[in-house]
């Protein structure tokens, strides 16, 4: 139910990384104590980030240790 | 709004003013700004890394290595918040539970025992209503009411937002009672000392294994109502071994808000908690 806040921090966090560029992958690390619900969190970063530079984009799933939620490293498009 | 559970967008929160008397939008704490970031090709052929960020190029694209936490925001928020708690020598603590465990209730209680020589200030979280920050005046205490909309938990920065309505003194103790759900809120730092958990009896005494998160993020477990136990047949021993479980560090009290059975326990654990003036 929270991951709708968690996809906005996530966007927020990644479109300022990417300087304007458009996003085509975000990964995120995430561990089975995080309490993250993954299709629920791709759901809600479809909603959220739709209409900026990281629509579109593909949310990437590595498994992490404990309750690690971490964005690992985004993929931008080259110029 | 998300379609899968009606989460609020920050547009319709609301806090209260002291009084209860109006209700205000409360504007979220400004998220880092976006859009800054001119792009690092400007540095010119051979750019070193722009904000002395490594990055890889390969055949997708530009690879960006972040390493961030999801929640880095709120934690920040969470921080700034503990950090002013500390400063100040008040205990603050979280209120999580599931709609209808008797929080407010609670609270209501432990301010009729304590207020006197303990001063409690009170932020309601709840979706709708000023109800519980109307009791907790009614009750003697200071409150400010947040409502979240449709949102399902509070954050650091609607916490830190209520604490400039309410400026809670020093030697205080502040109760931030979340909105009602097991779930989400376990996730949100609020700055807290710690989170206190609040089942009750007729809930059924397996909730801290069906809500594990929760349960393992609380520092102490309430088990309400306990003098309804012989009536909706619930099982003590089976709930402490429960929540010993999922989080053997836990300390457990069992009380009766409405009765006051139990309620000494509580309220001396309270009183052991709250810092040493230097």
């Amino acid at each position: 139910m929270h991951e709708l806040s968690l996809a906005g921090s996530i966007l927020n966090t990644v479109l300022q990384h990417a300087g304007g560029k458009k996003i085509s992958e975000v990964c995120i690390g995430i561990g089975p104590l995080a309490c993250v619900e993954r299709s629920s969190l791709s759901f809600c970063w479809e909603a959220v980030s739709a209409d900026s530079p990281a629509a579109g984009a593909r949310l990437v799933y590595l498994a992490a240790e404990g309750s690690e939620l971490t964005i690992r490293h985004l993929i931008c498009e080259e110029d | 709004m998300c379609g899968t559970c009606g989460c609020a967008t920050k547009g319709e929160l609301r806090i209260s003013d002291l009084s209860g008397a109006q209700m205000r939008p409360l504007q979220a704490a400004p998220r880092p700004v976006l859009y800054t970031n001119p792009g690092h090709h400007e540095a010119g052929p051979g750019h070193g890394p722009a904000k002395g960020r490594a990055h890889l190029h390969e055949p997708r694209g530009e690879r960006i290595p972040l390493e961030q936490a999801v929640l880095a925001h709120n934690d920040q928020h969470a921080a700034r918040n503990r950090a002013w708690f500390a400063e100040r020598g008040v205990l603050a603590l979280n209120l999580v539970s599931s709609p209808g465990s008797g929080k407010t209730t609670l609270l209501e209680q432990t301010i009729l025992r304590l207020h006197a020589t303990v001063p409690i200030s009170v932020i309601e979280g709840d979706q709708m209503t000023s109800n519980d920050a109307d009791r907790i005046r009614a009750a003697g205490a200071r409150a400010v009411q947040i409502n979240t909309g449709a949102g399902c938990h509070l954050e650091a920065d609607m916490v830190a937002q209520a604490m400039i309505e309410l400026e809670p003194q020093a030697g205080s103790i502040l109760m931030i009672e979340n909105v009602g759900n097991l779930v989400c809120p376990a996730m949100f730092d609020l700055g807290e000392r710690l989170k206190v958990a609040v089942i009750s009896t007729p809930e059924g005494e397996d909730k801290p294994l069906k809500y594990p998160h929760m349960f393992r993020a609380a520092g102490l477990v309430l088990i309400n109502k306990i003098d309804l136990a012989p009536y909706v047949r619930f099982d003590e021993v089976r709930c402490r071994a429960n929540i010993a479980e999922v989080n053997p560090e836990a300390r457990v009290f069992s009380l009766s808000a409405l009765t006051g059975e139990g309620m000494e326990a509580w309220i001396d654990w309270l009183k052991r908690m709250l810092p040493r003036p230097d």
